[in-house]
């Protein structure tokens, strides 16, 4: 970029920038010396948040980017339908996704009660946390997918099939490789966004804790100072996984 | 015979897009389908590619009938439009990917793809990505990819396209020699007639979904039999007028345009008469041409190796390709002249329009 650029477009993001990394300097400037002691139960929050973000991203991942590939390639009737559909829970408080979540699995529907039958109650458990973080989180990678996948020439996917491939070695081989920088960002936001849910996570399983609940419980206890020891843990985790995440879809993919 | 089109009618929604388009390729043929952008030959190529399904018609390879057949389920090699190089394979991997379904044995495959790269010139590319390859060199690895598992038919999507005039004419001779080592059954598709004439055995001229014509180059270029034809293939001028109890034709403006009788609409029917430039004369010694008009040079485009006049005459504007008169400048009265027999006529009762 040369210098007009740089100050024109550096410039101008550079508001944003400040303007999101001032609370967090902010934040431990004000707190400091205060987030050394850790209340009980923060070491088995964090591990819940490290087991429940994975695998709800997983699910959200291994479910929605083939929904994402059927909505870029399909048309049918009800299309924009089901598209508007699959972004709501972006927009819905998370609080309400949480209580909806509730009216369909809770302890006393059909479906919670024949779970907890089983010995799975979707409440209240890790599960119910996986629930939550899934259905709140989601949109993201499908959203984010279905855009990668449309921009890929169809005609890439064209060439695959005369070329004697079928339908889903030309996906694995084609498709997906060509909108792996898209896939990979709705991963990662959707991790994002699933270890840091509170709203929907709060109604359906305020325990067993996760590290956003935990922060809830310590604030209303101890105040601010309470939260700086899990909310750098939570900031570290994260950052932690992204980046990861980020440099391992950065790596070309090597075929044999 | 290796390819078989039969019938071939496709819409898209209101929009008639092929309609009922047939033609054929013998095995080692080269076919061009040839016409002007949205005239239904992309279609054509992708139906015969398995990629569309036609509303109706049939496509035979081999004479099989493939017309419900998935892409994956026929032999056929495609170039499309714009470049479909997976780019996160190499040159080598792409054509790899191709071969894959085709070959089991591993030291087969590598071999193939060694073949074919050779084939077209990029054995030194091989381990290239896409995105770091020119124009051309990135259609004949596409070119080395479509023939690398020696499909049934290639099927090349205005190949050409969006490359300089030098290496388009590089890449052409390029294609017609692949074609002739290989052998392969090629249908290729393009709007320019250049193209088409110069690098095929059979040109298939259409417009609006349908054939206007079918023959060699030759027939295409010399005899139009339609005023689509006479007019997209090559530059011609054009004289309108009535078909005369002689056969010739005399235009609108009052000229006489001697055709030696061809007229076939018979007389009173309207027609036109078509003349390539390259058979119109500035002439000094007037007698020797069926067909004399005096006029003045109007315009004078320099082609380098020759130049293009037009003529403004009683007869209308008349273009002429002016070859060894260096000292022909615009404004000069001369006289155009060119023999009945180079005169094409398109009556309406042979076009078939009202």
């Amino acid at each position: 970029m040369r210098r007009r650029e740089t100050v024109v477009f550096g410039g101008i993001g550079a508001v944003l920038f400040l303007y999101v990394v001032y609370p967090f300097a902010a934040f431990f400037i004000g707190t400091r010396g205060a987030g050394s002691d850790v209340g009980s139960g923060f070491r088995e929050a964090v591990v819940n948040s490290l087991v429940t973000a994975p695998v709800a991203t997983a699910i959200a991942t291994v479910f929605g980017v083939p929904l994402a590939y059927f909505l870029s390639r399909a048309e049918f009737r009800g299309k924009v339908v089901v598209e508007a559909l699959v972004v709501l829970p972006l927009v819905l408080p998370p609080v309400v996704g949480g209580a909806m979540l509730l009216m369909g699995f809770g302890r006393l529907t059909t479906v919670g009660s024949i779970a907890v039958s089983m010995g799975v109650p979707l409440t209240d458990s890790l599960v119910g946390v996986v629930l939550a973080q899934t259905f709140v989180a989601s949109p993201f990678v499908v959203v984010t997918s279905r855009a990668g996948f449309s921009s890929v020439d169809e005609d890439l996917e064209h060439a695959s099939r005369t070329m004697g491939h079928g339908p889903i070695a030309t996906f694995w081989n084609v498709s997906l490789p060509s909108a792996r920088t898209a896939v990979g960002a709705g991963v990662v936001l959707t991790f994002a966004r699933a270890i840091g849910e509170f709203g929907a996570t709060m109604m359906v399983a305020y325990n067993p804790r996760t590290m956003p609940t935990l922060i809830w419980v310590d604030f209303i206890a101890r105040g601010v100072d309470g939260v700086v020891a899990p909310a750098l843990v939570l900031i570290g985790v994260s950052l932690t996984v992204i980046v990861a995440v980020q440099r391992l879809e950065r790596i070309p993919r090597l075929r044999r | 015979m290796m390819l078989e089109v039969r019938g071939l009618t496709k819409s898209y929604g209101e929009e008639t897009a092929v309609d009922g388009l047939s033609f054929s390729a013998e095995r080692g043929e080269f076919v061009t389908l040839l016409g002007p952008s949205g005239c239904g030959k992309t279609t054509v190529l992708k139906t015969v590619a398995g990629i569309r399904t036609p509303d109706e018609g049939r496509v035979l390879l081999r004479g099989d009938d493939v017309t419900g057949a998935k892409p994956e389920e026929r032999q056929v090699g495609v170039v499309f439009q714009s470049s479909s190089l997976f780019p996160r394979m190499t040159v080598r991997q792409n054509v790899e990917y191709a071969v894959k379904p085709h070959i089991d044995d591993a030291d087969e495959r590598r071999k193939r793809v060694d073949e074919v790269l050779d084939l077209v010139e990029m054995s030194d590319k091989s381990t290239a990505s896409p995105g770091s390859l020119s124009g051309g060199e990135a259609r004949r690895v596409e070119l080395a990819r479509a023939l690398s598992y020696e499909p049934d038919v290639a099927l090349l999507d205005e190949p050409l396209t969006g490359l300089d005039r030098a290496l388009r004419n590089e890449l052409k001779n390029e294609i017609r020699r692949v074609h002739d080592e290989t052998g392969v059954t090629t249908v290729l598709v393009t709007h320019d007639q250049e193209e088409a004439i110069s690098v095929s055995d059979t040109v298939v001229v259409m417009n609006d979904g349908e054939k206007e014509q079918e023959g060699t180059p030759r027939e295409v270029y010399r005899q139009p039999r339609t005023r689509f034809v006479a007019e997209f293939v090559g530059e011609s001028t054009r004289f309108d007028g009535v078909v005369d109890r002689s056969g010739d034709v005399t235009t609108d403006e009052g000229a006489k345009v001697r055709v030696n009788g061809r007229g076939e609409g018979g007389e009173g029917d309207e027609a036109s008469v078509y003349v390539r430039p390259e058979n119109v004369a500035l002439v000094r010694d007037a007698d020797v041409y069926d067909n004399i008009f005096s006029g003045e040079v109007v315009e004078l485009t320099e082609m380098g190796s020759h130049a293009e006049a037009v003529v403004s005459t009683e007869a209308g504007d008349i273009l002429s390709e002016v070859r060894g008169f260096s000292d022909v400048r615009e404004g000069q009265k001369v006289v155009v002249g060119f023999d009945d027999s180079d005169a094409v006529v398109v009556a309406d009762a042979a076009d078939g329009e009202p």
